[in-house]
């Protein structure tokens, strides 16, 4: 991985309405404990995470957007790759950490990776 | 000489300072119907060896409003004899007022009968006359016929009362209704001369093809999947679970703008348990009403409309993009408290702060935090 890698990320149906994506896709959600899932886009296309998410997990996508380990450092963000420390993470898991910030900055953040992820647009869009 | 006949009462707040929308006259024309009808049927109950009354049984005969009295608004109902003619020579105008008296308290008896759970004797045939009387009724509204007295309730009509009256008889399957929903459309079926109609939550119904808004069914139809919303009123045919299974006529049918906030949180209404992947709650109907009617009566038409979001929370939230700013509120439906954040993309400037959005202060508060940001009033 390095500073320029695509982390993808799924973009659920509910958080993209009247063409626009929310912020909130790039925040962690509440049970994930201030980490932002993603994958390494090195490691594997949006495509085929796409495909993964939607057909082997069965979960809700409408397609993948991606923001980088560059954009994330200018925004003091961590980035880990943790893929395969769980079994509930794929190999290629790379997770953004908001752990320690506050209701206001993680607002902040979640918005400027989404101006990013917008201004770059999908990676994927089935 | 004009008899005095009826005073019903009219109860709710279209009726304060003794005033009657004229939607509700078209009830009244369905009451003279019903009571004309009524006072023939007594005729014949009294006459078992007739089929029918008598030729111009009431054509001398006329329910004239004279006037409205205060109380919330009283329309005196006066019984009028029109100059005899020879049309009825066997029946005598007191015979004729003497019916439709008699016509008047069968009436009544029968809505208290609904009322109250008591069986109703009024045929089938007269029962389908409160299709038309009662109802422009709204909820909460009702019509009066017989106040409390001596510890005997009030006779009173209202849209429940009036459902019952309609589904007594055992074969009756449907009420209509005033109807207003928003849906979407799937397609239209021209061979058949239908279109569909997705509802909020997703159950479809079919509507028959109207020429007159043949533009706007098409429209609609090619922006189904950019779910383009049109709003349908006219009145609806409901079934006993009170689930709209058709209209009996359409009014109109307008194109709602995407952005619309009734449209968006109608999305909203439609999510069910674990929408989001197995997570995320339902939005409670009634939350929802309020937020709409919140918004639709302090969020300023002029500025831009915002984005509408469901959160894994249960909460609404609101986003706007506007030029080089990103503004959010995220409200709690249950306390109405929003939090409010605006970001500068450009120098990373944000503020953030709550709103107590039960109060309308903190919506002037907001509409001025959107007015001031650049495109936010476009």
């Amino acid at each position: 991985m390095t500073a320029q890698t695509l982390l993808h990320r799924q973009i659920h149906p509910t958080s993209f309405r009247n063409g626009r994506v929310e912020s909130p896709a790039f925040r962690p959600s509440p049970e994930h404990k201030g980490l932002l899932s993603t994958e390494d886009g090195d490691r594997i296309t949006a495509e085929a995470a796409w495909v993964r998410y939607t057909t082997v997990r069965r979960f809700d996508s409408v397609g993948s957007m991606a923001v980088t380990p560059d954009e994330c450092a200018g925004l003091v963000l961590p980035v880990i790759e943790d893929g395969g420390t769980d079994p509930k993470l794929s190999a290629e898991h790379v997770s953004i950490d908001f752990n320690g910030l506050d209701r206001k900055q993680t607002e902040s953040k979640s918005k400027k990776l989404r101006d990013a992820a917008v201004t770059r647009s999908w990676t994927h869009r089935p | 000489m004009p008899i005095d006949f009826l005073k019903p009462r009219l109860i709710g707040s279209r009726f304060d300072g003794a005033a009657i929308p004229l939607e509700v006259l078209a009830d009244f024309a369905g009451l003279n119907e019903l009571l004309i009808k009524t006072a023939k049927w007594v005729y014949l109950q009294d006459h078992p060896e007739r089929t029918r009354s008598p030729r111009g049984f009431t054509q001398n005969l006329e329910l004239k409003i004279v006037g409205i009295e205060d109380g919330s608004a009283k329309p005196v109902i006066q019984l009028f004899f029109l100059a005899v003619a020879a049309i009825a020579p066997s029946l005598f105008p007191v015979d004729a007022q003497a019916y439709m008296e008699r016509a008047r308290d069968t009436v009544i008896t029968a809505i208290d009968a609904a009322a109250t759970g008591k069986p109703i004797t009024l045929p089938p045939k007269l029962l389908r006359h409160f299709e038309r009387f009662g109802r422009s009724l709204q909820d909460g509204e009702s019509i009066e016929f017989r106040e409390a007295v001596n510890g005997q309730p009030a006779v009173r009509l209202d849209k429940p009362t009036r459902r019952a009256l309609l589904l007594a008889p055992p074969d009756s399957t449907e009420v209509t209704d005033p109807a207003a929903f928003l849906g979407l459309i799937p397609n239209v079926k021209q061979t058949e001369g239908t279109f569909d109609v997705e509802l909020a939550g997703g159950p479809r119904v079919t509507l028959p093809f109207v020429h007159q808004y043949h533009d706007e069914i098409f429209y609609a139809a090619s922006g189904y999947t950019n779910r383009l919303r049109v709003l349908i009123e006219g009145v609806g045919r409901y079934d006993r679970g009170n689930r709209l299974v058709g209209m009996e006529s359409i009014d109109a049918i307008t194109p709602i703008h995407p952005l619309d906030v009734g449209a968006q949180l109608d999305d909203l209404r439609g999510l069910k348990a674990g929408w989001l992947n197995g997570d995320g709650p339902v939005f409670p109907g009634a939350d929802l009403n309020r937020l709409e009617d919140l918004f639709y009566q302090n969020y300023p038409a002029e500025l831009s409309p915002p984005h509408l979001y469901p959160t894994p929370e249960g909460h609404v939230r609101a986003e706007w993009s506007l030029t080089r700013y990103e503004a959010s509120l995220e409200i709690d439906l249950t306390t109405l408290v929003g939090y409010w954040h605006v970001l500068n993309l450009d120098d990373n400037s944000d503020d953030a702060y709550e709103l107590n959005l039960a109060e309308p202060a903190a919506w002037e508060e907001l509409a001025e935090a959107i007015r001031k940001l650049p495109g936010g009033q476009p």
